[in-house]
């Protein structure tokens, strides 16, 4: 469905945001992972054809979309991570401006999907006075417009409430049933019940894509329970990555990622997917 | 307790210091910096003609005054202190607005430091910026004297000329901008339009300080315009001089100013004049906001308060009326269906327009053709402040990547946003200009391309600068100059005065599209988002 090669993305001579990218995705849920400054907004800009890559080719269903960005622009969705809202304007005429210039003809699918996002009965109220979480629904009404086919959506959850962090998971996992929904974060719980894949991203380049299932297999045997007194914690959190840190009584209970057995009685443990993730970063060696 | 005092007074020196070169370099770096310089520069050669072409930059009663340091800084001087107060205003106007948008408004207010300390300090960052292109002015007149001068380069007089006359106007522009800026009920587009006035009613002003006695309303004139007239007065007769692009007799002796024309006592005056131009300052000071929310809000609050605001609140059902124009969009494809939704959007947000739109059709049709002139004038300065944010409405709202994704992308958006700006500029003067091709052709012919070419630079403005007043501001004063000057084809850029001529139509055709080429070129440069 969409293919990414060699992509790569430069400003000036001496900064690389996007290096060597190369991807192959189907529809489901793609959790886009990485520290800020990844890289992950500009990949997904370059997806969402807002700027072009320095070099290598994005298709979608064989269509070389750097060449004709109208091509995946018809079916796309795409939710920035920051954006606002237009003055004295409703969410309703909000919704029927973005629909006009989509070509959306069916009126009936902006209220369908204001109440989707449970906003319908806030149409007629200016958008510019919404909460982050209100406006974050109202754009995600928007980019669902044209029934995409591909759902570009960055940071989606940022600002919301964990109950509308809870629905917004949901809709795109229905969503991923049957469309490609790419959705960049660094929460990790926001992608480990949703994404059948993740692809995990480090200072512009691509270093893991693989489901959940694998990268925690991997990280199995690098993620470690450990029981020390308080001054062997401190000098222990010089020498290897400690994951969480805990004082009970007289003795700080440590999850450490460590490629090997950091302390004597340290025992392996089953990590969490974000400790997988750390892991990763931590415990794995470098790809080459 | 006297060691305190002092330590407190050197901090709250050190930071006006940091926020004033914080703000210059800010300013510095925009794009709208660029644009206003290369205007600053081709301003400076319009103006000081080649005399070879028959134009002088001053002349009096048909003679020529020879280009000697004292003429060209004077006459530069002259015609700079009338435009940067209108240019300085709009380039130094928004930050505070930007701060509230950011966040960093609430920092400010939270910040430990008095709200005193940070008026001035935004000042003196606005006054050393409109100082920077004051110089850069200089510059450029440095070197049109180099190449077209009658005498040598005195760097005294026109640094004696330049700080006299700018000086106090420098003072006052950079006072006016933090004060609207400063107090919420002049923020955004209302406070524009009353500075308008305001720099409207100065200009105004000007010819019955001259008639009604020059002496005392010198400290009074900010601008500096009476006092150049006084330091003329003496010389020669100022009334029947001309300043700018100025015809003159070859046949007659030139004339030549002296290098001194600055008295000690109009000099008094002038510093007299600094402690007027610093009322607006001294007014802001008890006035700011201090990013309260209870005063000031990037929404709803501030919007509602803005009388046009509140009108628009008053019209709001008329909203309802774009819904057919939004369905439409819908169904017709490509870049004509997407201009046809920024015209509903525009209508939308503003049914003060839609009000004005359906009230203005009547006296088009059946007005006698003389009064069809003002009505189309009066048309034209709605229509212009409505469109001026057009082009900037997406990155104002923090929407350009969101309007960028859609089909056609931030390429197609440039120019769907200059056919929305056209297509409502017919709305409200197409049976107007109908009706005056009837009669007029060529005053017909010349409101349409007039609006063509203000289309064209509003779009390009809006997307090299980055600003909507960058337009607004050129538009201001373009719209001023052409009402109150009543002969030239090139100033009746509408056919306001039925001077324009089919060549002039045409001339501002082509300014509009070398706009519109020139604000493709930077949209094709630039990132959407």
């Amino acid at each position: 469905m969409l293919e990414l090669h060699d992509v790569t993305k430069t400003f000036g001579k001496h900064v690389t945001a996007v290096a060597n990218v190369s991807l192959r995705l189907e529809p489901g849920v793609v959790g886009l992972i990485g520290h800020n400054g990844a890289g992950k907004t500009t990949l997904m800009q370059m997806i969402a054809t807002l700027t072009a890559p320095s070099s290598g080719r994005i298709l979608f269903d064989g269509a070389d979309v750097v060449a004709r960005p109208d091509a995946i622009r018809k079916r796309l969705g795409y939710l920035p991570q920051d954006f606002g809202a237009y003055r004295n304007v409703t969410a309703l005429e909000f919704m029927r401006y973005f629909a006009a210039l989509k070509g959306v003809r069916d009126p009936a699918r902006i209220r369908r999907l204001l109440e989707l996002v449970n906003l319908h009965e806030q149409a007629n109220r200016m958008a510019s006075t919404f909460s982050g979480g209100m406006l974050r629904r109202l754009g995600i009404a928007q980019a669902l417009l044209n029934d995409p086919d591909v759902l570009v959506v960055d940071e989606p959850t940022a600002g919301l409430d964990p109950e509308e962090r809870l629905r917004f998971r949901n809709l795109l996992a229905d969503l991923g049933f049957h469309k490609l929904v790419i959705m960049s974060t660094h929460i990790v719980s926001d992608v480990e019940s949703v994404a059948g894949q993740l692809a995990i991203m480090r200072a512009g380049r691509l270093v893991a894509c693989d489901t959940p299932d694998a990268i925690l297999a991997r990280a199995r045997g690098q993620v470690w329970e450990a029981s020390v007194a308080p001054d062997e914690y401190d000098a222990l959190r010089s020498s290897v990555h400690v994951l969480q840190a805990l004082r009970q009584g007289g003795r700080v209970n440590l999850r450490i990622a460590h490629p090997t057995v950091p302390t004597a009685d340290a025992q392996p443990c089953e990590p969490s997917l974000e400790e997988a993730l750390m892991a990763q970063r931590y415990a794995v060696k470098e790809p080459a | 307790m006297s060691s305190t005092s002092h330590a407190a007074s050197h901090a709250a020196f050190d930071t006006i210091r940091t926020l004033a070169g914080l703000e210059a370099r800010v300013r510095l770096r925009r794009p709208s910096t660029l644009v206003a310089l290369l205007a600053v520069v081709a301003l400076s050669w319009l103006m000081i003609s080649d005399p070879a072409d028959g134009h002088t930059l001053i002349a009096v009663d048909g003679a020529r005054v020879l280009y000697t340091s004292a003429t060209m800084a004077l006459g530069s001087a002259a015609l700079a202190t009338l435009l940067f107060p209108l240019a300085g205003f709009y380039l130094l106007r928004g930050r505070m607005g930007e701060d509230l948008r950011s966040g960093a408004g609430a920092v400010i207010g939270a910040s430990t430091r008095g709200g005193s300390v940070f008026v001035v300090g935004r000042w003196c960052g606005g006054v050393a910026y409109l100082a920077a292109l004051a110089c850069a002015f200089m510059a450029t007149v440095l070197v049109c004297h180099a190449v077209r001068g009658d005498g040598p380069i005195e760097p005294l007089v026109y640094l004696q000329t330049y700080v006299l006359v700018l000086g106090p106007m420098i003072l006052f522009t950079a006072g006016c901008a933090t004060l609207f800026d400063a107090w919420a009920p002049l923020m955004g587009k209302a406070g524009d339009l009353l500075y308008f006035v305001v720099w409207a009613s100065l200009m105004g002003a000007l010819p019955a300080f001259v008639e009604g006695g020059i002496t005392a309303a010198i400290p009074l004139d900010v601008t500096g315009m009476t006092a150049i007239m006084a330091a003329l007065a003496g010389h020669v007769d100022i009334r029947h001089m001309m300043l700018g692009i100025a015809d003159f007799d070859a046949a007659r002796a030139p004339l030549t100013f002296p290098s001194q024309l600055w008295t000690a006592t109009l000099a008094g005056y002038r510093v007299l004049s600094v402690l007027l131009a610093l009322v607006p300052l001294l007014l802001a000071l008890p006035l700011f906001h201090r990013f309260s929310p209870d005063r000031v809000k990037p929404g709803k609050a501030r919007a509602r308060r803005a009388p046009l605001a509140v009108v628009d609140g008053w019209l709001r059902p008329l909203s309802r009326l774009t819904a057919p124009l939004f369905a439409l969009a819908a169904r017709v494809p490509g870049t004509a269906g997407q201009a046809l939704a920024d015209v509903a959007l525009t209508l939308a947000a503003a049914p003060s327009a839609l009000a004005l739109l359906l009230l203005v059709q009547l006296p088009a049709l059946v007005l006698d053709t003389p009064l069809l002139a003002p009505l189309a004038l009066g048309c034209v300065a709605y229509w212009g402040i409505l469109v001026s944010d057009l082009p900037t409405r997406d990155g104002d709202a923090a929407l350009s990547s969101m309007g960028a994704a859609v089909p056609g992308g931030g390429t197609r958006r440039y120019w769907r946003q200059f056919a929305a700006a056209c297509v409502l500029g017919l709305m409200f003067t197409g049976l107007t200009a109908l009706r005056l091709a009837a009669v007029d052709p060529v005053r017909a012919l010349a409101l349409v391309s007039g609006m063509f070419a203000l289309a064209g630079c509003a779009s390009f403005l809006g997307r090299a600068s980055g600003t909507a007043r960058t337009f607004l501001a050129l538009f201001l004063f373009a719209l001023y100059v052409s009402v109150n000057v009543g002969s030239g084809a090139w100033v009746d850029v509408v056919g306001f005065h039925g001077n324009a001529t089919a060549g002039s139509a045409l001339g501002w055709t082509v300014v509009g599209v070398l706009a519109l080429a020139a604000g493709h070129w930077s949209n094709r440069r630039m990132p959407p988002a």
